[in-house]
């Protein structure tokens, strides 16, 4: 994650937004952060054409929410505010048994034509997608909470902010949803 | 949790937080993403602003503090200034008047329970009953020890249409004839002696009771002996139910 290039967008956009112009401030968040959104909604959804529209929701509420912006919190712990929520909307009408499923037998597929010679834990691509799809068996607020941390690399007083709890508890949670995390790749998925 | 703590189980779970960091690598936006969503996001047109911001404008995102510390005194002023109207709202609701009634409904809800035992004796044959009727109205008055005037207006064609106003006696000091308060003299000289006191339909009360949601309820005896029972709003005056019934005295 390339957070001094974010830094600046960040700056851009909250200069716009103070100024009044906001369709000049979203386009400015929509350039620098539509990778980072709809890498967080895939991850957080499962599905890629739904994370994008998601994430073309987050931005149209971020849009719409920015004459009331207080600047209390940086534009990118705002934006991930309100990308976690969207996403649980998102994912609360959601039927992911049936995905689930299917990403598992596709996994299997995958695995058994798998050139014998390479182990599993030796393709990182497997083993992405394992995690990927560990993290769809993970609770929604724990997978958040991992991704916002480990992929979008957000500070623990950030995440502090956005759950709105102390950074004890932020720590707490990280320890608990690595555990579940470990737990959920050692059971065998078969 | 300390922050060495969780930085020595990061430390052994490494190998999964460097998975995490990789599971977006691979993901990319579609090429008109962001076309697609500055699009919609016009389209939404109206940004939601709060009404602060709406009222106040571009004053939002400025430093005039004094001028949101003023808009905030009135608006607080005007609030506490509307606080008697809020108290007559809640009484209209309650009451089941408008605002502009309260007043006299509460005069003469408290005019029926001080002349309540009165009432319950109205009688055509006491002293105290008085009828007068016309073509168009019916008016019975019943006064009560206490000075206080029951008066009751009929409709001669709609039995069912009565209502009754106490008239206190401080209102009767400024007018040495009672029926100048309910009957102009101008009707009564222009319709001459077809005004006669004739008996009205409302001739005995057999007993009355206040009901638990402060309406009353009566039972009279009428001119051919049949009977009815009534609910009445105390605070209008009105009727609000009728039904025939039987002529015991007790309610």
């Amino acid at each position: 994650m390339n957070w001094e290039r974010l830094e600046k967008c960040d700056q851009i956009v909250l200069s716009h937004i103070v100024d009044g112009n906001y369709h000049d401030a979203l386009e400015a968040m929509v350039g620098g952060y539509q990778h980072v959104m709809v890498g967080f909604c895939t991850n957080m959804i499962g599905d890629q054409t739904q994370a994008e529209e998601t994430a073309q929701e987050i931005f149209c509420v971020a849009f719409q929410a920015m004459p009331r912006y207080r600047q209390a919190a940086s534009i990118r712990t705002w934006l991930f505010a309100i990308a976690r929520k969207q996403c649980f909307k998102v994912m609360r009408t959601q039927r992911r048994r049936g995905r689930i499923e299917r990403e598992r037998l596709s996994l299997i597929a995958e695995r058994s034509h798998r050139d014998p010679a390479l182990a599993p834990e030796e393709d990182p691509e497997i083993a992405v997608r394992e995690l990927r799809q560990a993290l769809q068996r993970l609770d929604k607020a724990e997978r958040s909470l991992l991704l916002m941390r480990y992929d979008s690399e957000l500070q623990i007083s950030e995440l502090a902010h956005i759950l709105g709890i102390s950074v004890a508890s932020v720590r707490r949670r990280l320890a608990r949803a690595l555990d579940h995390l470990r737990e959920v790749l050692t059971d065998d998925p078969r | 949790m300390t922050p060495d703590e969780l930085k020595q189980l990061e430390q052994a779970r490494l190998y999964l937080i460097k998975d995490l960091q990789r599971v977006s690598k691979q993901i990319r936006p579609t090429e008109d993403f962001a076309k697609r969503v500055i699009s919609a996001a016009k389209l939404r047109g109206n940004l939601q602003a709060g009404w602060t911001e709406r009222l106040l404008g571009h004053f939002h995102f400025t430093s005039l503090v004094g001028v949101r510390v003023a808009f905030a005194i009135v608006v607080l002023l005007a609030f506490l200034g509307a606080i008697p109207q809020y108290y007559r709202w809640i009484d209209s609701f309650w009451l089941g008047v408008s605002s502009n009634q309260i007043h006299q409904a509460k005069i003469q809800e408290m005019l029926w329970e001080k002349n309540f035992a009165c009432a319950t004796q109205l009688d055509q044959s006491a002293d105290g009953y008085a009828a007068i009727t016309n073509e168009h109205v019916v008016v019975v008055t019943w006064a009560c020890p206490s000075g206080d005037v029951l008066v009751t207006l009929e409709s001669p064609i709609d039995e069912a249409s009565r209502r009754s106003v106490w008239i206190p006696i401080r209102r009767m000091h400024r007018s040495a004839n009672l029926l100048d308060l309910i009957i102009p003299s101008a009707n009564a000289a222009k319709h001459g002696s077809r005004l006669d006191k004739r008996s009205a339909q409302m001739v005995t009360v057999l007993c009355q009771k206040w009901l638990p949601n402060r309406f009353i309820k009566r039972r009279i005896k009428l001119a051919d002996n049949r009977c009815v029972e009534e609910i009445i709003n105390p605070r209008t005056g009105d009727v609000v139910q009728r039904q025939k019934s039987s002529c015991k005295s007790d309610c």
